[in-house]
């Protein structure tokens, strides 16, 4: 695991950065410390077209039809300030509430991609659950077939490639998983571990969106 | 005593051929004087005449005129007109008498020698058509029971036979049993048996060797091929030097050409039976029932293909929605909170579009993010 900031190696129960002292409140103090309330497909920065907007729906539906314990979130933002899209997908997986999700796939099962479309970057963010399987490298390549199209502004295509490319990392991944005698379905029948703290966090969200930077 | 042993030595001097020249002509009773006459009567008629005693020479030497051995150990006077004589040697006997100069009608064999043959259906006991002919004996019985066996071999083997009529090696034969004649007068025997060649083999000259196919065989071996085989045969039987052997090499060698011929054969009736098959293009198809079978053909062709077509698009639809429809899993993991974040720690690659001209490896986001933070 890498921090955010100064992408260095750190423990995987590490409170703060060792190296330079990062955590979640450092972010907070960024973006907010409270939740956002977003859809798994927000276009801040206005670039999809509705036709663009519906197909690319399509394709987050498919994606939670094939993981029922994920989801896939696409965020196209503008940062007229330097960015930190690395941090700032940390702190949107963390303190984002999607509406369009269901309760029983928790943050810890979503992948984010991040693009700010002012800066002319894009980064991918997951959570706990996905650690394991969705490794820094997997994420390159996802958005280095995908560059293509970013670089021509193409951003439903650029965004469908990165979506099929990590649909195949993640069923390989599965597979594997499945082939090594791992209880696969285990967390799907008991689901609810976190459901309580997810559940309480979207219902937050639904009486009143604080607004943030984002 | 020396007088004694002188004559006991005579008899051997007499029988030698100087004995027979120093011996003279004075003959006494001695043993074998038959045999001892008549080789020195057979020298006597090759050899000159010897010296005889005159009575002058008589009385010179009882006078001392004649001194005798003065010829030997005197001076040797040379007589001018002496003359050498060829010498005469003795030849010794002719151990083998030369070949006799036959008569041209000696060698020609007789219409009786030659009726023996053909004087009966060449049948062995066993009631098989014998392919080996020699009534004049010139195999021995085991040479010839060798022949026999080798012909009857080749004749299981082949279908082609071999009749071999054996001559010597002088023997001549009248027109009215050349080849080509008796081969058709002996073909009538080997009827049943199917294709066969006759060969006249003379015992000692290979090189007088004829051969004469079937016309069956004639019909398609083309005749330069039949002469080529008897000319490898040929060459193959002066391999050898014995009369018997050169006749094994012989045939040996006929009867590999023969399995050649025989495997023509066998190509030529093949592609006669191809020949003979009507070609399907000579029937005539009704051009109604041409076209509507065509139809047929081109609708159950079209419809095949549909339905293959059909069966392809659905499978690979069915195989797209089994793949969307398809549910992948994870284990569960331990959660594990870094950096105080509730839901997600994972930071993943981070890569820039500003340059066309770079690859993403170049535009990816390694460096630390802390200027902003520092300005915050």
């Amino acid at each position: 695991m890498k921090c955010p900031r100064c992408v260095q190696r750190v423990h995987s129960r590490a409170r703060e950065c060792p190296h330079c002292s990062f955590s979640i409140t450092d972010v907070d103090r960024v973006f907010g410390q409270d939740d956002v309330r977003l859809r798994t497909l927000t276009d801040a920065a206005g670039v999809l077209r509705r036709k663009e907007r519906i197909a690319l729906r399509g394709r987050l539906d498919q994606f939670q039809q094939n993981f029922p314990q994920l989801f896939f979130g696409i965020y196209f933002g503008s940062f007229k300030e330097t960015p930190s899209l690395r941090q700032f997908g940390f702190w949107l997986l963390n303190r984002g509430a999607f509406e369009d999700v269901d309760v029983s796939r928790p943050n810890e099962g979503g992948i984010l991609l991040s693009v700010d479309v002012g800066g002319k970057s894009a980064g991918i963010t997951s959570g706990y659950a996905l650690g394991p399987f969705l490794s820094e490298d997997a994420t390159f390549g996802a958005l280095s077939g995908a560059h293509p199209y970013f670089l021509e502004g193409q951003w439903l295509r650029a965004s469908e490639s990165v979506l099929s490319r990590i649909t195949k990392v993640l069923a390989k991944q599965s597979r594997r998983a499945e082939r090594e005698g791992n209880e696969l379905r285990a967390h799907h029948e008991n689901a609810g571990s976190s459901d309580e703290g997810l559940r309480g966090l979207r219902e937050r969200h639904k009486g009143g969106r604080k607004k943030s930077e984002a | 005593m020396r007088l004694g042993f002188c004559l006991c030595l005579f008899p051997l001097v007499v029988q030698s051929p100087l004995g027979a020249q120093s011996a003279g002509p004075s003959d006494d009773t001695k043993p074998d004087r038959g045999q001892a006459e008549a080789s020195r009567e057979k020298l006597s008629s090759r050899l000159p005449e010897l010296p005889v005693w005159s009575p002058s020479d008589y009385e010179g030497v009882k006078k001392g005129e004649i001194v005798a051995g003065e010829n030997f150990f005197g001076q040797a006077t040379v007589d001018p007109e002496a003359t050498i004589e060829p010498p005469v040697l003795d030849l010794p006997e002719d151990v083998e008498p030369l070949p006799e100069q036959l008569d041209q009608n000696e060698l020609l064999l007789s219409s009786e020698q030659m009726a023996a043959y053909f004087r009966s259906a060449p049948e062995e006991p066993l009631g098989e058509v014998a392919l080996i002919k020699d009534p004049q004996d010139l195999l021995s019985q085991q040479e010839f029971r060798d022949c026999a066996s080798f012909l009857s071999y080749h004749s299981n083997e082949s279908e082609i036979d071999i009749a071999l009529y054996l001559f010597d090696e002088r023997q001549e034969l009248s027109e009215e049993y050349s080849i080509d004649k008796v081969h058709q007068l002996d073909g009538d025997f080997f009827k049943d048996s199917g294709p066969v060649v006759s060969v006249y083999f003379h015992l000692g000259a290979p090189n007088r060797a004829q051969l004469m196919m079937s016309p069956e065989i004639r019909a398609v071996i083309p005749q330069d091929e039949q002469e080529r085989a008897l000319r490898a045969s040929i060459v193959e039987a002066f391999e050898k030097t014995d009369e018997a052997l050169q006749l094994d090499s012989f045939l040996g060698e006929l009867s590999t050409r023969l399995y050649w011929i025989e495997r023509e054969l066998e190509i030529a009736g093949l592609q006669e039976k191809i020949a003979g098959v009507q070609p399907v293009e000579d029937f005539e198809v009704p051009e109604r029932s041409l076209e509507a079978g065509s139809f047929w053909v081109a609708a159950r062709a079209g419809l095949i293909l549909l339905v293959g077509l059909g069966g392809f698009i659905v499978g690979v639809f069915a195989w797209r929605w089994n793949l969307r429809q398809r549910k992948y899993y994870f284990p569960e993991v331990d959660d594990e909170r870094v950096f105080g974040a509730p839901h997600a720690a994972g930071a993943g690659a981070v890569v820039t579009f500003a340059d066309q001209h770079l690859p993403p490896s170049r535009q990816r986001h390694q460096e630390a993010e802390l200027k902003r933070w520092s300005d915050s």
